[in-house]
């Protein structure tokens, strides 16, 4: 520490470049502290739950090729021998499949003449559906199967009993959501009973506000397009994918319109946030790189510059040590000021980031961390000029520079 | 002069070559990030149609339930999209330059000549002969179907290129034959590239990938009542009479987006006022029982309101301009070492009469010559990180990942300007170098 004054009384006589240097830090700070919360921001909405089996999910969307008056049947047909399939722990029709951006959206009240409180997605299908999602009850019972209804469209205006998400449920009664068992809400201004309270279940679209909003309906649809989830046995989803196929297509005009394993689905869903939190983490590493660079050649320049006073010292007892301890330290103090200026700045950014761009503000958290690697940047950065300074000759200090 | 200080500065670049590598690599990848971002952004931003910008409009009327506002909004809104039945009496009354009615449906498509088991499920967009000639559409071959296709809705095709390679080869194809499920399609015209970005026409979600390969009449649709119920969103707020796709068309289910070109505010003005007579005159027929609230809206102003945006892209572009401030800072004290070194030069050339202005115009051609190969360097940076941002973005079209030419250029003129900008410090430092001070030390 006997370094520090001597330190920082050479920092006036050499602002220009610790300046310059400071500045480089500030705003490596800056950006490092933004890009990572960014980065993981992003990270977290693609990590959340989605209340599936994730691994076991798949589903296939395809017609029902025989006349209107028959396709209940066909429907009814098509998952009974769709569960009879080796692998197949539940199969079951959905009115959409969460996260792939097919799905219905309705509005829900808790009571009947206020125009809505919030929105929820929507999924019908059969007595299953809720098990060959993998979904969770938390509250409540299971549909009794009295409750299922078929229909050929909009099933949500035709249910009786429903459950939802405990995200919805806890949107409507805040605390005390487990009330809602048991009691109506409106959905699209029509009455429904809650029966039961699942889990987690995502809704169609990952980037809507109300993505964990969803209200599950033992409501059928046989349109003449129709999605089957099938939830198989660990590891037995190619083999299923294939017979199931296999059985459809044994149909005379059926059309597979597409088909796709649920980890299919959340990776299209999140190719955008993939993309940007890949893009961030690559920008990052740059800076990384460049600030590294920047900050090597500054100590290499300000080390040149002070190759006779190294050697002065040197001549005068200094050991190695102490001359590799004084640049590390003067790098320290100096990346600590740039810190101090780059929280300030960080600050700022983020707030006009989150103003901007609808966006959290940094926590404190960032703050401690990011100092932590820019100051390690730093030293790292210095250690290899600091190293060559030491291994200069005392003679150095007899020659006229 | 000039010339003389070139081959000064060229000489003097050489003479610190690992320095001044040092700060063309350290300009070129701020450069490279900023440009990449920007490029990507600006594409995905830009004005789709320019030169029509102001002359294209999505038609929208407030047909929605009497109980009810759209989507239960405070502030009334009429939905995006018009009900088959008024989008076909608006294509009747003919009142505009162009009307473009935006549908689709899809179906299995193929070659008569191949095996059923060959068909692969197609998307297919259904509109008027207006679509082509409004949009700016280019063609390879043939041309749009006529206006009597569009009235009386023939079996008439317009294919994309990349379609018509894999069909027929790249081969002139009009007059040939293809079929989506049951019907045959004669070929009228085959598209060049065309790729507009945003894709402002249709759903917003959509804004970003390609069109779609195949285009028939809109009528086509209506009369061999193609429809599939999971490929666009369409909202209803009162049942179609029974389950039939000729009672979805007589319905007042909403899905068919539906533009319109009209030149001028007094065309514009007209069809406003044709507008309102249509509604009053839908409304003594008992429909439309909500307030009127007819608009035309601009593509630009549709795409915002649909949020066709994410804001993604323009952090990174913030993000990166920060960069670029620090490799420029970076490249700045790198430019500043290099000059420091030459102290003993300055000041020999000082003493034998040169001004401080001449140093300055010297040190500024050096640092200029730094700058354009950072902004070169750059350049091809960039291209690489495009072509890399091509293959991590695979949600969105190759194509937004491309350069302009005026873009590359602007790229160039940054670097080089920053550069310039930022080499003042580190060359007013240098040239301020008393002579008697070092000459004493040569």
């Amino acid at each position: 520490m006997r370094d520090l004054l001597p330190i920082l009384k050479s920092l006036k006589s050499n602002y220009g470049a610790s300046l310059l240097f400071i500045f480089q830090v500030a705003i490596t700070f800056t950006i490092l502290v933004n890009a990572i919360y960014l980065a993981i921001d992003k990270r977290q909405s693609i990590a959340r739950p989605s209340g599936l089996d994730e691994q076991n999910v798949l589903y296939i969307a395809t017609n029902l090729p025989v006349e209107e008056a028959a396709q209940a049947g066909q429907l009814e047909q098509d998952l009974n021998n769709l569960s009879a399939l080796p692998g197949v722990e539940y199969a079951s029709v959905s009115s959409g499949v969460p996260l792939s951006g097919w799905g219905r959206f309705i509005e829900i009240a808790t009571k009947p003449d206020s125009k809505y409180d919030t929105f929820s997605g929507y999924y019908g299908g059969d007595l299953n559906l809720l098990k060959a999602f993998g979904a969770k009850l938390v509250a409540g019972t299971e549909f009794t199967p009295s409750a299922e209804l078929t229909v050929r469209t909009d099933g949500h205006k035709d249910a009786i009993d429903i459950m939802i998400t405990q995200s919805l449920a806890e949107s409507l009664y805040s605390d005390q959501w487990e009330q809602v068992v048991g009691k109506t809400i409106y959905i699209n201004n029509k009455p429904q009973r809650v029966v039961g309270v699942i889990d987690t279940l995502q809704a169609a679209w990952p980037t809507w506000v109300v993505v964990e909003h969803v209200v599950l309906a033992p409501v059928k649809e046989a349109d003449s397009m129709v999605y089957y989830v099938i939830r198989t046995r660990f590891g037995q989803q190619d083999a299923v994918l294939d017979s199931a196929l296999t059985y459809l297509t044994s149909l005379y005009g059926r059309k597979i319109d597409k088909y796709e394993t649920f980890e299919q689905v959340k990776m299209n869903a999140y190719s955008a946030e993939n993309a940007a939190s890949n893009t961030l983490f690559g920008v990052i590493g740059g800076l990384l790189i460049v600030t590294a660079l920047g900050i090597f050649g500054q100590s290499r320049y300000s080390i040149i510059k002070r190759t006779k006073l190294i050697g002065i010292r040197r001549a005068m007892g200094a050991s190695k040590g102490q001359i590799i301890r004084y640049f590390v330290l003067e790098n320290a103090v100096l990346c600590a000021i740039g810190i101090v200026i780059g929280i300030i700045a960080a600050i700022i950014l983020s707030n006009a980031f989150s103003s901007a761009f609808e966006l959290g503000t940094l926590p404190p958290s960032y703050m401690f961390f990011g100092s932590i690697c820019t100051i390690l940047l730093g030293q790292i950065a210095v250690l290899y000029p600091a190293f060559k300074a030491s291994q200069l000759s005392p003679a150095i200090a007899t020659r006229t520079v | 002069m000039i010339s003389y200080y070139i081959k000064l500065a060229i000489l003097s670049l050489w003479k610190t070559r690992y320095m001044s590598l040092l700060a063309i690599i350290v300009i070129a990848v701020g450069i490279a990030a900023t440009m990449t971002t920007y490029t990507i952004n600006y594409m995905m931003t830009k004005d789709p149609l320019p030169s029509k910008s102001d002359s294209l409009f999505l038609v929208r009327l407030n047909n929605w339930s009497p109980e009810s506002a759209y989507k239960n909004r405070d502030v009334e809104t009429s939905p995006i999209y018009l009900s088959v039945q008024d989008a076909v009496n608006l294509i009747r009354h003919d009142k505009a330059q162009a009307q473009i009615p935006i549908a689709g449906f899809k179906d299995m498509l193929k070659l008569p000549t191949q095996d059923a088991v060959d068909a692969k499920m197609t998307f297919v967009r259904s509109t008027t002969g207006d679509f082509f000639s409004s949009f700016e559409v280019p063609f390879l071959y043939g041309s749009s179907w006529s206006k009597s296709s569009d009235d009386s809705g023939e079996q008439v095709t317009v294919i994309s290129k990349k379609l018509n390679d894999k069909l027929f080869d790249g081969q002139d194809s009009v007059g040939q034959t293809i079929e989506l499920g049951e019907h045959q399609f004669t070929v009228a015209g085959v598209l060049d590239d065309w790729f507009i970005l945003p894709r402002f026409y249709g759903e917003s979600t959509r804004a970003f990938k390609a069109p779609r390969d195949v285009f028939v009449p809109f009528q086509t649709q209506l009369n061999l009542a193609l429809w599939s119920p999971n490929l666009q969103a369409f909202e209803c707020w009162k049942e179609a009479a029974d389950s039939s796709v000729a009672a979805l068309w007589a319905s007042e289910c909403v899905w068919v987006f539906f533009w319109v070109e009209l030149k001028g505010e007094s065309q514009k003005s007209a069809y406003m006022d044709f507008l309102q007579s249509y509604v009053e005159q839908q409304k003594a027929l008992g429909r439309f029982q909500r307030p009127i609230l007819n608009e035309l809206q601009s593509p630009s102003a549709y795409l915002k309101e649909r949020e066709a945006y994410s804001s993604d892209s323009e952090i990174a572009v913030w993000l990166a301009i920060c960069f670029l401030a620090l490799c420029l800072l970076n490249a700045m004290s790198i430019i500043m070492t290099k000059f420091q070194g030459k102290a003993g030069e300055v000041a020999l050339r000082r003493a034998v009469g040169a001004s401080s202005v001449d140093l300055f115009q010297q040190y500024m051609i050096e640092t200029g010559i730094i700058g354009l190969l950072g902004g070169v360097l750059g350049l091809l940076l960039t291209q690489i990180c495009l072509f890399f941002s091509s293959q991590l973005y695979t949600h969105l079209s190759k194509s937004i990942m491309a350069m302009s030419s005026e873009l590359m250029l602007i790229t160039v003129v940054l670097s080089v300007l920053s550069s310039l900008v930022f080499g003042l410090l580190p060359i007013a430092n240098a040239i301020r170098v008393q002579p008697a001070t070092q000459l004493k030390s040569l």
